[in-house]
């Protein structure tokens, strides 16, 4: 058993910032707070709804509408250009390609992304993280989680990347889950946890 | 004391450890299976071909010449012989006549000479259907023909015994002083690969074992060694940059693969050597191969399994080796600014000049036009996948343009994949291709009606049993005691050679039958006239009689030396009525054949070639078809990796069937349907002149087109499952 019991509130327009070893199960409370992991045991309450209840097909919906991801490797679509790279979930959740367009627009305009129509392969790790963000937003969730969203990224690239993801996610009201290694990242957060033999505890003896 | 130089153990670059390494290595088996079978069959149909001309050598008669100074004079006669081919329902039977008078006590194969009468015949003549009553023209089987001395199995040859008294002159016979002579391996290009083509070449077969089998057994090892190799290319890339030289790149190359290989060899290796202890045929060609008893073969087998797993491991090394372009850029650049419209325009150049090349070469030199083609084929194979990754291109721009337009994410997906990444989407669509393409072009070959045949058909159908040709001498002094003991209403009409071919020629006749036959007697010396005489548009061909003259047909002209028999009264000729009139004054029999039989006979020599060109067809598709396998294998391990975000957000399984069915089914299907065109495109002037030889191909296409469909169908639904189990990001 991974985790025991881990449990955790946030608040409208709030951030969390989980650490902890490599291999203390961050990812796989990352993969389970996502609904993209079912645990083996007991149950899993996001947003007041028990997501073990729900389907295949009604858990991505639930995705669609709740949760916004960010990735380490930004796993954009390399075919598509930043822009449909951002619409895209908009318009899985059934948004017109014209109001998706727009949306993914103003987006990017407030990341500073100018190249609308670039490839995402022909990205930059930093700007590939900026759609990656945007994405993320695109449906306005509840809830942004990201998982080790700067590691990738060089010291000044870190920087900015990780005030982009804090800004937007309080300038929407987005509640922000973030596990992430680095120091920096971690500090920004509103609470800083420490996932360690399967519990969550506060950071240093610190919960913000 | 760790191990050091090439052969340190610690240098794994080659195993990445994922699924796609697990295909590699499986396929990488499989392909070293093939290979063993592949390079076995070419070297067992060689050693075949040898042993064929072998024991053909060993039953042909050694003549008797006066001006051979290797075989002095004096020699003793121990028989008469001649030699014809007659035609028995469509298949070549040669006949053998001996006059024994020497001490050899029997020919090769039977237990004594054959008397005046007799017969003795190989199994596969005993086998055809009517050879009984055909036989009975010449006489009774009394005996059959030890398969042991034939070439093939299922070689047609019959002895028969001539009657001394009623000798037919020469040019006839020829002195035979036994049995036996050298091979001639030089002849090599006239010996047998197999009873469907008899007599065809060892080039011929050459070049029909290239096309269809050794260039889609390299394709195949390509492909299997280029599986995942994305993956193996980037450690590769960076052993090299830390310093590992070629030598240890080779052996952990060699660490990696040896295992699969040697497995896969070894268990190909077991498949022939169980083949080698029975007799068996190749399927659908006919070729049949003996239990071998001769040791070196042994050798051959060992070897052939060898070099097909030294050549794998060498198209590995060639296609897994280190490679500067890795160090290139590091942003890729998209497929559709470098992806244009002319490898379309090429596969239509092809498609024409094979199709013109072949007419203009048809009619001068079979050999050279049947090359054209093959060639034609070739390349369009190599223009197949650039084509379809132009016409995919093309159709994602628009399925781009359409999907905006109608807000369908999927649609969207599925137009930029094309658009931008149309050539490794296009990887087993091309082999889909190639399925359709060699299947399409073998089975029309081998299907459709040529015009030449169904004209002869008519013909034979026209003149059923009422006309004949009987082949004999020119002088042939016992024509009018023939004559006169056949009934009264069979006519004879012999054609008598001049100076010049058209002018000259006269028929032969009783000043009765000219005039029973064409109304009129035109005075001359003895019973011929000019052939042109006889008035209207005659030619130096023949009006054959018909029930009516509604029917009347003309064929090509009796040569010289022919006999025509024609019924006076409309009513069917009797062939072995007629034979047993002749055997009562001639030794041996002349053989009749009805007029336009000839065609029958090309037509039945067609439909074997063509059961060849199908069984090579089919290996090549059996190849294709498992390199198409091996690159969708491929092609869905990337699609997993490549496609987790819509994974996770599109949840409904239709919306996953969109996508494998826009990446994988439709390109699938487009790919078949363009092969099967160009097959269909590329046999277009070889069957409008006469290349092949069955009734139709409609429903062999049709089922063609099915299982592709089932194929596709298949291939999106696995497609969708793969991409919905896709693995979720870390």
């Amino acid at each position: 058993m991974v985790l025991k019991g881990v449990s955790f509130s946030l608040d409208e327009g709030a951030s969390i910032a989980i650490s902890g070893r490599s291999g203390s199960g961050k990812s796989t409370l990352v993969a389970i707070v996502s609904a993209l992991l079912r645990p083996d045991t007991g149950s899993v309450h996001i947003l007041g709804q028990d997501i073990l209840g729900i389907g295949r097909a009604g858990l991505a919906g639930f995705r669609r509408n709740n949760v916004g991801l960010v990735f380490q490797d930004s796993e954009l679509i390399p075919t598509m250009t930043a822009l449909e790279n951002v619409a895209f979930p908009a318009m899985l959740n059934g948004v017109p390609w014209q109001e998706a367009q727009r949306r993914a627009g103003a987006l990017l305009d407030s990341l500073e992304m100018a190249e609308f129509e670039s490839s995402a392969a022909t990205l930059s790790g930093g700007e590939a993280q900026r759609v990656g963000i945007a994405r993320a937003l695109i449906n306005r969730p509840p809830l942004v989680i990201a998982d080790e969203p700067t590691a990738s990224l060089d010291g000044e690239t870190k920087e900015v990347v990780g005030d982009i993801l804090f800004d937007q996610c309080h300038a929407h009201g987005v509640g922000l889950v973030v596990v992430s290694h680095d120091q920096t990242t971690v500090e920004r957060a509103d609470r800083q946890l420490l996932l360690e033999d399967g519990s969550l505890r506060c950071r240093d003896g610190v919960c913000g | 004391m760790p191990r050091r130089g090439v052969w340190v153990t610690t240098l794994n670059v080659y195993k990445v450890g994922d699924e796609s390494e697990r295909l590699w290595t499986w396929f990488l088996g499989v392909t070293a299976f093939i290979g063993v079978l592949v390079l076995n069959i070419l070297a067992g149909v060689d050693h075949e071909y040898d042993a064929r001309l072998e024991r053909d050598a060993a039953r042909a008669p050694v003549e008797v010449v006066e001006t051979d100074v290797a075989r002095p004079s004096g020699e003793p006669l121990v028989a008469h012989w001649t030699m014809r081919s007659e035609q028995i329902d469509g298949h070549e039977v040669t006949f053998e006549w001996f006059l024994p008078t020497g001490s050899v006590s029997a020919p090769p194969g039977s237990s004594r000479w054959p008397e005046a009468g007799e017969l003795f015949v190989s199994p596969a003549v005993a086998e055809l259907s009517g050879a009984d009553v055909y036989l009975a023209r010449y006489g009774k089987v009394v005996g059959s023909i030890d398969p042991i001395v034939l070439a093939d199995p299922g070689e047609m040859i019959v002895y028969a015994g001539v009657d001394s008294a009623l000798l037919d002159p020469p040019p006839y016979w020829t002195g035979v002083a036994g049995f036996g002579v050298p091979v001639d391996k030089g002849r090599g290009d006239q010996g047998f690969i197999g009873s469907a083509l008899y007599q065809s070449s060892r080039s011929g077969a050459f070049l029909l074992t290239v096309v269809f089998a050794l260039a889609p057994l390299l394709v195949l090892m390509v492909v299997a060694s280029r599986l995942g190799g994305e993956r193996r290319d980037r450690a590769v890339a960076v052993a090299t940059a830390v310093g590992a030289s070629r030598a240890q790149l080779r052996v952990a190359l060699l660490r990696a693969t040896a295992k699969p290989i040697i497995l896969g060899g070894v268990a190909g290796l077991l498949v022939v050597g169980l083949l080698q202890r029975f007799e068996w045929t190749l399927p659908l060609a006919g070729y049949t191969f003996l239990p071998s008893t001769d040791s070196r073969q042994v050798v051959t087998t060992v070897a052939a399994a060898t070099l097909a797993c030294v050549l794998l491991w060498e198209v590995l090394w060639a296609t897994n080796r280190p490679r500067r372009s890795l160090f290139r850029g590091p942003r890729p650049t998209r497929d559709a600014e470098s992806v244009s419209g002319k490898p379309v325009l090429g596969l239509v150049a092809s498609l024409t000049a094979t199709n013109w090349l072949y007419g203009l070469f048809f009619p001068t030199d079979p050999d050279l036009a049947a090359l054209v083609m093959f060639l034609g084929a070739v390349c369009c194979m190599l223009f197949l996948g650039p084509a379809t990754a132009s016409i995919l291109v093309a159709f994602g721009r628009g399925a781009i343009r359409v999907g905006r337009r109608t807000s369908r994410p999927t649609l969207l997906l599925v137009g930029q994949e094309m658009a931008v990444m149309s050539r490794p989407a296009v990887r087993a669509t091309v082999f889909m291709g190639i399925v359709g393409l060699v299947a399409t072009f073998a089975t029309v070959l081998a299907t459709r009606p040529a015009e030449v045949f169904v004209q002869a058909k008519k013909a034979q159908v026209l003149n059923a049993e009422r006309s004949f040709v009987m082949n004999t001498s020119e002088k042939a002094p016992w024509l009018p005691l023939l004559e006169s003991s056949l009934p009264s209403d069979i006519h004879l009409l012999q054609l008598v050679g001049g100076p010049t071919p058209t002018a000259a020629a006269e028929i032969v006749a009783t000043c009765a039958t000219q005039e029973e036959l064409f109304g009129s007697c035109v005075p001359g010396e003895g019973a011929s006239a000019p052939l042109g005489s006889l008035g209207g548009d005659a030619p130096p061909a023949l009006r054959l009689w018909g029930p009516t003259d509604a029917t009347v047909v003309r064929t090509g002209p009796v040569g010289p030396g022919q006999v025509l028999l024609i019924s006076g009264d409309g009513a069917p000729i009797d062939p072995v009525a007629v034979s047993s009139s002749a055997r009562a004054v001639v030794s041996p029999v002349p053989a009749l054949e009805q007029p336009g039989q000839t065609w029958v006979v090309g037509s039945a020599v067609g439909a074997r070639q063509a059961l060849w060109i199908v069984a090579a067809g089919a290996l090549a598709c059996l190849l294709a078809a498992a390199m198409g396998v091996a690159s969708l294998g491929n092609e869905m391990v990337r699609m997993r990796g490549r496609h987790r975000i819509f994974a996770i957000y599109a949840g409904s399984f239709p919306r996953f069937l969109g996508l494998g069915g826009g990446l994988v089914g439709l390109p699938l299907m487009l790919g078949a349907a363009l092969g099967a065109a160009c097959g269909l495109l590329i046999s277009f002037s070889a069957t409008r002149l006469g290349a092949g030889a069955i009734s139709s191909a409609d429903s062999v296409v049709g089922v063609l087109l099915v299982v592709g469909a089932a194929v596709a169908t298949a291939a999106t639904v696995a497609a969708a499952l793969a991409v919905r189990s896709s693995p979720r990001p870390r």
